[in-house]
């Protein structure tokens, strides 16, 4: 009978593959128990049939009992979390992209107003997307993979897990971190792929000619490991702040650890010449905008401002580790 | 007025009527598996189960038992084994040593449960 065959299909359909050929033959015997007790021996009519399946009930229910596995994606335990992450991150998302979007519309100039406005429209849209579907992936393999073992050590708690209830000062509000993680994925998606907007605009009765970039694209793209390298010991720095949630020694020693292997990084990569754009200062000139300083030697001063970049960048490291050490120390407890 | 107040008792009724139901059907819940292991020091297969618990006053959905009964097997409680009969294949469903291990302690629950309950009920 077709309709019979069409309900096993729509319960088999919701069940995992290898249980289906079983479950299928387990259904089909119970539906002709079913019959035969309302029948007997006399054949069944299509009323009969359709009595029996309503008996059985939703197939998408029957299913949803064998199914014993979670059919969810972020589960309750989690839910809150999420949301509250969500809340964070996508503002500061949404923030970057239109910073982004607006950079873009000075480098390219779009033709009309409402190509500009279409692309700071298309800039929100797809860093919300973005946004929501790294937090959302996020969360969906937490619970597929770790939340078993958060239930387990639930189960397994003692008064000692108890955390102590930490000074005001001492706890760290989720904002920090997030907005920390979320500001240097964009800096450094826009330090490895916009890296030509960053440089010297050449305006012309406020029009913008060109940019003269700091950077060379090619230099830039030899380094992206390292400043890959970068982003994962600032994500573990910010990672665990995040789950700490308050200043301790731990944190403190992992922050530090990873700024000093960060600022290692950076001043390796400052250093390589090949990154910087090595006719900066003959395109400078061409613009007609070095001409004040010709009378200097202009290498010097190009090689005195790269100096005082891995400087600003030392002295910054320098200052948060500080900060970090200070914190470590007061409270350790 | 007074037709007002009829209906609020009314709603009231129909309120009350279902939370009973909800909560009558958790107590049928939490004493269906006691129901199902003690039919099965025998093999049975599925339906017969369904018959024999509805003779006995205890009726059930057979969508209900039939994951039930594949649930109980993935817990080494039951045991299974097609066997043809009335030239159709069926699957019996019977009690494994583990099974009879967990029946026997729950019945034992279950006999304190019942008594315990009932000293603060009646």
């Amino acid at each position: 009978m077709e309709l019979i065959d069409r309900y096993i299909y729509a319960v088999i359909k919701r069940i995992p593959q290898k249980q289906r050929a079983d479950i299928e033959k387990e259904i089909r015997t119970l539906i002709e128990d079913m019959l035969y007790a309302s029948c007997g021996e006399n054949i069944p009519s299509s009323a009969d049939y359709e009595n029996v399946l309503k008996e059985l009930g939703n197939p998408a229910e029957l299913a949803a009992k064998y199914n014993d596995k979670k059919n969810y994606l972020i589960g309750p335990e989690y839910y809150d979390t999420y949301l509250t992450i969500l809340k964070i991150v996508l503002p500061c998302v949404i923030f970057g992209s239109v910073v982004v979007a607006f950079l873009e519309i000075l480098a390219n100039t779009p033709e009309t107003f409402g190509s500009a406005f279409g692309d700071v429209v298309g800039a929100i849209c797809s860093g919300a997307f973005q946004g929501f579907t790294w937090v959302t992936v996020i969360f969906a393999l937490n619970e597929r993979f770790l939340n078993i073992k958060a239930l387990d050590a639930k189960k397994n708690w003692s008064v000692s897990d108890l955390p102590e209830i930490p000074k005001k000062e001492a706890i760290i509000k989720p904002v920090d971190p997030i907005l920390g993680i979320v500001f240097s994925a964009l800096f450094s998606i826009f330090f490895i792929f916009e890296n030509h907007l960053i440089g010297i605009y050449n305006f012309s009765e406020s029009k913008l000619i060109s940019i003269i970039p700091l950077f060379s694209p090619e230099g830039i793209r030899r380094v992206i490991p390292w400043v890959v390298v970068i982003f994962i010991m600032l994500l573990m720095k910010e990672g665990i702040k995040l789950f700490t949630g308050r200043w301790n020694i731990t944190v403190c020693a992992v922050a530090i650890i990873t700024n000093i292997i960060s600022l290692i990084l950076s001043v390796l990569i400052l250093k390589n010449n090949t990154i910087w754009n090595q006719s900066f200062l003959s395109e400078l000139e061409a613009a007609g905008i070095g001409v004040s300083i010709q009378n200097i030697n202009t290498a010097e001063i190009w090689n005195g401002v790269t100096k005082g970049l891995v400087y600003i960048i030392v002295f910054g490291y320098i200052i948060d580790s500080v900060v970090f050490l200070y914190r470590g120390i007061r409270y350790a407890r | 007025m007074k037709k007002e107040m009829i209906s609020e008792r009314m709603f009231g009724l129909n309120d009350i009527e279902e939370i009973v139901r909800s909560y009558i059907s958790e107590l049928r819940r939490g004493t269906l598996i006691l129901c199902v292991l003690s039919r099965l020091d025998e093999p049975k297969y599925g339906y017969s189960l369904v018959q024999e618990l509805e003779e006995k006053g205890i009726p059930i959905d057979a969508g209900t038992l039939y994951p039930l009964l594949r649930r109980l097997e993935k817990q080494n409680l039951l045991s299974s084994i097609w066997e043809l009969t009335d030239s159709r294949p069926r699957r019996y469903y019977f009690l494994s040593d583990t099974g009879k291990a967990v029946y026997s302690r729950l019945c034992a629950e279950w006999h304190s449960m019942v008594s315990s309950m009932n000293k603060m009920i009646s």
